[in-house]
């Protein structure tokens, strides 16, 4: 239970401090949640029984259970999340909205609420902590966000919310002949096929549209260009993450007699999103919107490998989950700062950083070679696992996502070559501070680490998605 | 009974009281009255006693749960009101007494058991908002509200008597469970019947302010005193619609099949009518006018569904709605606006952080986000009806969707940080703090509630 | 047989003259076939036995109410130019809404078996004040005591409505 209440704590301890402590406590807060994780971590590693936080075995006249828990593959976003959230801080540190305390009750508040989606096993609690997610994110862009943001927020926050609504009506739907809303009874839910198809429709609309899944992927290049880096990263390490998840934890187990007629729509849109994007990135001429179009190239992978669920391209898509959560706060990192000290993102206006500042030059190198996937870089195995996966399904879908191979480095060197080499166009940069330096080396280490050593996570989250294959196979069998 | 009784006690001793000239007297006399009557009711939700009782009204968990919450609306909607009453210390005694009997009105209302009863109820009930309504005398507009809204209100009970008469002449009684058991009979079934049942529903739309009887709303809504506007959202609805579900379920459920499907199609009409004219809107009252037919449409499907629970899903919907709508009335009273205008609330939330929390938690509530009581009010309503009408469910989702978009448009506009940097931070009374705080709790706290 | 052509004359002469209160052109002449209407209304609640309701009709209405009716008017000075015009289309829409109620309601009542209660009361003097008093008191007491809060709050909403401000207004 601790794991939900420290963020909250936090959240509501920081309206009430003072100005100056606030940046070193929401490091603190930060940090604190991430030992906690790594406490249960360690505690839990390798097994694949399901750990219950938080069950008072009540359940309400319309049957709300509050069972919250996790098995490895929650736990394995938990951490995700306790991850980044520091990393987010740190990235932060020096900017003024640091010391903001909204900001910073905010950032704890989605803490929270992401916690609570990743531990929630009851359909209504994760409905209920998906929603929350959307209040910190929507308010933290609009407070502290560009100029034009206001009509941009607006549609982002009416087109997800009208997704969840979606996603509403599946739960309602589900829970008519449920008897309760935990995790276990709407699985046990029999449903003919065409019902499955719909329900499993409103989860994939409300999936489709966070994570974004061409074509509900409008919303997001803008929204991120207009919202302040910090609101760029939770959008893009964390909230997204929710719905992939998502469709590992509700989407698929809640209605798997629809799997046959939904995989090949979802695998071809994620298709589709992987190479438009990846095309549309490599002629943009803002480096937040190349690096907005490079996730949703690299999320359809992650999507379609889900879809296809095998045992080992849900592995490699939760592997590549992580390494996309840094890869993506690195990349932001390196377009935050590049607007922080120019105060421009326009490629044509940037040129020849990498004389003037040679430690961003040589970090941003780095996290660019991440994004690629080189080998050595987690990457490197997330993507050649899911693409052998994709490969194995159908081997025209594998051989057209491996594009993506080639139009990432087109569009991340391209965003590299122009910013940082050539004439430099301004007479001065000021090199990475320490807190940008930190985060760049973390997230560095970590690439390389996952990068050295997958076994890890493959035996962390494996025994689960082993217990989950099972059982969605079981209920497929028990169906006509 | 005793609640009834004490409130209209409290009435006119307020009234008398009044003549002291000391509108805080007044203010005393109500806020005891209220809370002994709120207290009475409590006592017998949890320890049923009969005390006193007669043969119209039966004071039941039904009436008493709904009478509690309209009660609360009742005592948190005067002490706003007293800021402004205090103003003329000459009629508070009025102002005050007149919306204690209104909600005698509402007490009836909700513990009928004899048509009787439930018609000098809803007269009880309107008379004085229509006198209300028309009570800033020196405001064209709140002439013009009090005259529509007394004409459709004379039109709409007129109307009542009349469905009634033929519905005494098909079943030949008042009481609503005779008129129940007589309904199970077949042979009762004649178009006497069918034709007083529909115009009872056409007069019960029209107090309620559903499509396509809801023109009336916008004009009385926006031009009443605010005060008026939201005891007439808030409590006037809660009443109307406690009665129409108990009226509907228990005397007209034997013929459910004939008047629901009428009711699904109204529903619908109701709920885009109300959304899509609430996009347009420019001021404050009328959008909270339009936004509260919408949600009629949305609570009318708790009566459109057979639903065993739907007493409670109602309450519950009910219950988030006004304390969403008192909460802002209050932040309206503190802009104080003459021409009431939208743009008057930008930078609102920056300037008045509490207010502006309160503010934007009562639209969030509104727009059905969790975990405000609101999506759980919504939530029970739309589960409620969807094992009979699922794409009635699927068109209120959609409409759920329409309507974020006012509600995020006046929630960003409270808090965009234009140029006009001379807005200052408006002095609050504490009493609206204190109002606004009840009603914060009550809207985070209401989810909680329905939980259990 | 000779009640029942007395029934139809006096329902009938009773609608026509409210269609004449609605269709006559001088404020006046409505008033006065409003009256006669509720003469008519009397004479029909004779017809049902409910003579105690005839003569309280007439006081009230017809003297009371219509007296006060006569009052506003001459105050008002009406005139024919004063009335406001309705276009077309608003005529056409209220004429079909109003005549497809009445095409209902007509239907409705043409097809239906009256409920046989109408034997029940054979007592002539059920009408008069002695019982109706007695049920009043007895029977439905609980409405007759409950309407007085609608007096009440009748009275103090005129009260406050009509009475004059303290100060002078601008």
């Amino acid at each position: 239970m601790e794991l939900l209440i420290i963020p909250l704590v936090f959240a509501l301890i920081a309206c009430f401090l003072p100005k100056q402590s606030l940046k070193y406590v929401s490091i603190a807060g930060a940090v604190t949640s991430l030992v906690v994780a790594l406490v249960h971590t360690l505690a839990y590693c390798g097994s694949s029984h399901y750990v219950s936080i938080f069950d008072p075995n009540h359940v309400t006249t319309f049957g709300l259970t509050f069972k919250m828990g996790y098995d490895g593959m929650s736990l394995f976003m938990v951490i995700l999340t306790n991850t980044i959230i520091p990393l987010i801080v740190l990235s932060n540190f020096k900017s003024e909205i640091a010391s903001n305390k909204k900001f910073v009750s905010m950032l704890f508040l989605m803490q929270f609420a992401l916690i609570g989606v990743f531990t929630s096993m009851d359909g209504m609690m994760f409905y209920i902590f998906w929603e929350i997610t959307l209040i910190p994110v929507f308010l933290i862009a609009l407070w502290f966000g560009a100029e034009e943001r206001k009509k941009i927020l607006t549609k982002f926050f009416i087109y997800t919310f009208v997704g969840s609504l979606a996603m509403l009506l599946s739960l309602i739907a589900l829970k008519s002949t449920a008897s309760s809303f935990s995790h276990a009874d709407l699985v046990a839910v029999q449903l003919t096929s065409q019902t499955a198809f719909w329900i499993m429709g409103g989860f994939f609309l409300a999936f489709a549209i966070k994570t974004p899944i061409f074509p509900f992927h409008t919303w997001q290049p803008d929204t991120y260009t207009v919202s302040p880096m910090v609101g760029t990263m939770l959008l893009s390490a964390l909230m997204l993450k929710m719905a992939l998840y998502g469709m590992v934890r509700w989407m698929i187990p809640l209605a798997p007699e629809a799997m046959e007629s939904m995989v090949p729509i979802v695998v071809i849109l994620s298709l589709i999103g992987i190479v438009y994007t990846a095309i549309l990135a490599i002629k943009q001429a803002d480096i937040k919107r190349i690096f907005a179009f490079a996730s949703i190239s690299h999320v359809g992978l992650i999507a379609a490998g889900i879809m296809v669920f095998t045992k080992d391209s849900v592995s490699a898509s939760f592997l590549q989950m992580f390494n996309h959560s840094l890869v993506a706060v690195g990349l932001f990192l390196c377009a935050g700062i590049l607007e922080q000290r120019l105060k421009t993102r326009n490629l044509y206006e940037l040129g020849g950083i990498a004389k003037l500042a040679p430690k961003f030059g040589f970090w941003f190198a780095v996290i660019g070679f991440a994004s690629v996937s080189v080998p050595f870089s987690s990457g490197f195995i997330g993507e050649f696992l899911l693409l052998k996966e994709l490969y194995q399904y159908e081997w025209i879908i594998g051989v057209l996502a491996g594009t993506t191979l080639v139009f990432g480095a087109v569009y991340t060197l391209r965003a590299y070559q122009l910013s940082m080499f050539g004439a430099p166009k301004h007479e001065s940069f000021i090199d990475l501070t320490w807190n940008e330096w930190i985060v760049f080396f973390v997230i560095g280490m970590l690439v390389l680490a996952i990068g050295l050593f997958p076994q890890v996570i493959f035996d962390f989250v494996g025994p689960s998605i082993d217990k989950l294959m099972e059982s969605v196979e079981l209920s497929k069998n028990i169906v006509e | 009974m005793e609640a009834l009784i004490i409130i209209f006690i409290t009435g006119l001793i307020s009234m008398f009281i009044a003549m002291t000239k000391k509108p805080f007297l007044v203010l005393i006399t109500a806020m005891i009255g209220l809370l002994t009557a709120i207290s009475s009711l409590v006592y017998q939700v949890n320890f049923p006693y009969e005390w006193l009782n007669y043969d119209g009204l039966k004071f039941d968990v039904f009436s008493n749960m709904y009478g509690i919450v309209a009660l609360v609306f009742g005592l948190l909607i005067i002490l706003v009101g007293y800021e402004t009453f205090k103003k003329e210390p000459e009629h508070t005694g009025e102002y005050i007494s007149l919306l204690l009997f209104s909600l005698c009105g509402v007490l009836c209302m909700l513990a009928f058991t004899d048509l009787f009863m439930f018609f000098l109820g809803l007269e009880i009930l309107s008379i004085p908002i229509y006198v209300m309504a028309g009570s800033r005398k020196k405001d064209l507009k709140s002439s013009e509200a009090s005259m529509k809204y007394f004409f459709t209100g004379a039109f709409a009970t007129g109307i009542l008597l009349f469905g009634i008469a033929w519905l005494y002449g098909a079943v030949g009684t008042f009481k609503i469970d005779e008129i129940a058991a007589a309904i199970q009979n077949p042979t009762t079934h004649s178009s006497l019947l069918y034709v007083g049942v529909m115009l009872i529903l056409a007069s019960f739309l029209f107090k309620v302010g559903a499509a396509p009887f809801h023109f009336w709303s916008p004009d009385v809504y926006g031009g009443s005193p605010n005060i008026v506007t939201a005891f007439m959202a808030a409590v006037v609805k809660l009443a109307a619609f406690g009665a129409f579900l108990k009226l509907f379920t228990v005397a007209f459920g034997g013929i459910h099949d004939f008047w629901a499907p009428a009711l699904v199609i109204l529903a619908i009409l109701t709920m885009f009518v109300g959304n899509l004219s609430a996009i347009r809107q420019t001021k404050f009252k009328r959008l909270i006018a339009y936004s509260s037919i919408t949600h009629v449409g949305y609570a009318l499907m708790t009566i459109i569904s057979s639903n065993m629970n739907n007493a409670f899903n109602l309450w519950t919907y009910l219950l988030a709605y006004g304390f969403s709508i008192i909460a802002l009335i209050v932040v309206s009273k503190i802009v104080d606006d003459e021409d009431d205008e939208l743009a008057s609330y930008k930078g609102f939330a920056r300037k008045n952080p509490f207010a502006g929390f309160v503010l934007i938690l009562a639209l969030l509530s509104l727009a059905g986000v969790p975990p405000l009581a609101g999506f759980f009010g919504k939530y029970l309503v739309f589960s409620s009806a969807f094992a009979d009408y699922p794409w009635l469910v699927i068109i209120a989702l959609v409409n759920s969707g329409i309507a974020i978009y006012y509600y995020l448009r006046m929630i960003s506009s409270s808090m965009s940080k234009d140029d006009n940097e001379e807005l200052e931070a408006y002095k609050i009374n504490p009493v609206y703090t204190v109002v606004l705080a009840i009603c914060a709790l009550g809207i985070l706290a209401g989810g909680v509630v329905a939980m259990l | 047989m000779s009640i029942e052509i007395l029934v139809y004359i006096l329902g009938g002469l009773t609608v026509g003259s409210a269609l004449m209160v609605v269709l006559s052109k001088h404020p006046i002449r409505s008033v006065m076939y409003l009256i006669l209407t509720f003469f008519l209304i009397s004479a029909n609640y004779i017809m049902l036995n409910a003579q105690f309701v005839a003569i309280v009709n007439m006081m009230v209405y017809a003297g009371a109410i219509m007296v006060l009716f006569l009052f506003v008017l001459m105050l008002l000075n009406l005139s024919k130019e004063n009335e406001p015009k309705s276009s077309l289309l608003v005529k056409i829409a209220s004429a079909l809404a109003g005549g497809s109620l009445l095409l209902v309601l007509v239907a409705a009542i043409k097809d239906t078996v009256v409920l046989q209660v109408a034997e029940k009361v054979t007592d002539n003097a059920s009408g008069l004040v002695q019982n109706l008093g007695h049920l009043l008191f007895t029977k439905y007491v609980l409405p007759f005591e409950v309407s007085s809060i609608l007096f009440i709050a009748a009275i103090v909403g005129a009260v406050l409505l009509a009475k004059r401000e303290s100060q002078i207004i601008e």
